[in-house]
């Protein structure tokens, strides 16, 4: 099924090696993974490189965090229309309070889901797509540390409106957070739209060597409080609104992208830990 | 002289012949947005034994396969294809000979 390109030469690192295996890639959100396209008897390997820092000053007490995540994403679509994906999260989690300073590392809680394309509306140049999607996140963290030991469902819908000059994508989600050891995690609605408008070639779409993308992201989270032995805790859950400008290069074979998000608007319950900022950068090949 | 002429023509019309034998089949394929898609659809046709060489036009929406002439393309096959590859496929024109370069 999967056939290397005749025209790759031997390469000798396994980027190329796994590049010279690879069909093709093409624009997506950047900040999140429901979106990417595999066709049927197809594999995607996503790699994310993800920086994310949050901190403030309490009562003049530091507290800061900083979480250091290597996501990896695998995706196959086992029959038309249908997607299937692994995501596994390597995590180093370093947190100081005051003077105080404790850090983890390890593998954080894995998610797998299934997308399901239930309208395809093709024309020229353009498609409409709308896909529903579910999958549970699966606590292979060390609880407490870097992961919260529960098994989670979440679910949501997809849209996306692609032409050869941009892509509109928007997700709406919904994280059902359940109970392990007394802890809950609150529940968690969030809608997410993105952007990613063509930049080069800018006039025409014949060239298909390569697409450069502007991309802009926005993302709106409801947080629910958590809950520690059915006590409500005071102390999280609340609303962030965070944009996330970024580029993204769309190679017929790998994709590259950046983007940094930003938090506009962070009303947090309680002494809730404000959200600072976060990088994500990915490579992406699909096989 | 006149067995270099003789050559001549003998690859002149060895190549003659060749060409004739070729035919271009233009794709009209919807829902094609993007070098993902074009790729993804030229890797499953040159898949497809005799087919030589593939090229596409994404601003048209068109994709130029040539193939031997004992090819046979059919509507039903490419249809099936290009949903499993996530796009739809509308038809074809077929003329003899390619304008694309194999």
């Amino acid at each position: 099924m999967i056939s290397p390109n005749a025209n790759c030469k031997p390469l000798l690192s396994v980027a190329l090696v796994a590049a010279c295996f690879a069909a093709a890639a093409n624009a997506v959100p950047i900040t999140f993974n429901t979106a990417l396209p595999v066709s049927k008897g197809e594999v995607l390997f996503r790699q994310q490189f993800i920086v994310t820092r949050a901190g403030d000053n309490l009562l003049g007490v530091s507290r800061n965090l900083t979480t250091l995540q290597g996501v990896s994403v695998v995706g196959y679509g086992p029959a038309r229309r249908t997607a299937v994906f692994g995501v596994l999260p390597v995590v180093h989690v370093d947190r100081e309070i005051g003077s105080t300073n404790t850090e983890a590392t390890g593998l954080a809680d894995a998610k797998l889901f299934a997308r399901y394309e239930i309208i395809r509306a093709d024309r020229p140049r353009r498609t409409f797509r709308l896909s529903p999607f579910a999958g549970v996140t699966v606590p292979t963290g060390d609880e407490g540390e870097t992961g919260d030991g529960s098994l989670d469902v979440f679910g949501g819908l997809i849209a996306t409106l692609a032409t050869t000059d941009w892509v509109f994508d928007s997700q709406a989600q919904y994280v059902a957070n359940r109970e392990a050891n007394g802890f809950e995690r609150g529940d968690q609605a969030s809608f997410h739209a993105s952007l990613q408008y063509r930049l080069l070639p800018s006039r025409h779409a014949s060239d298909t060597s390569g697409f450069l993308f502007g991309v802009i992201e926005a993302n709106v989270s409801y947080l629910d409080e958590d809950r520690l032995f059915d006590v409500d805790d005071p102390n999280s859950g609340g609303v962030v609104v965070s944009v996330s400008p970024g580029v993204q290069y769309a190679a017929k074979r790998w994709i590259a992208e950046a983007a940094v998000r930003i938090p506009v608007v962070a009303d947090l319950n309680g002494n809730a830990l404000e959200p600072d900022y976060s990088i994500i950068t990915s490579l992406r090949i699909n096989f | 002289m006149l067995k270099v002429v003789l050559i001549s023509a003998g690859i002149w019309l060895a190549a003659g012949a060749a060409h004739a034998g070729d035919v271009q089949h233009d794709l009209r394929v919807d829902g094609m947005t993007c070098p993902f898609c074009v790729a993804t659809s030229e890797k499953a046709l040159r898949k497809i034994d005799g087919v030589k060489a593939v090229s596409t036009n994404l601003d048209e929406g068109v994709i130029s396969v040539c193939a031997d002439e004992s090819v046979e393309l059919t509507d039903e096959q490419l249809r099936e294809m290009f949903l499993d590859k996530g796009f739809s496929y509308k038809g074809m024109t077929k003329q003899d000979g390619c304008t694309i370069e194999a």
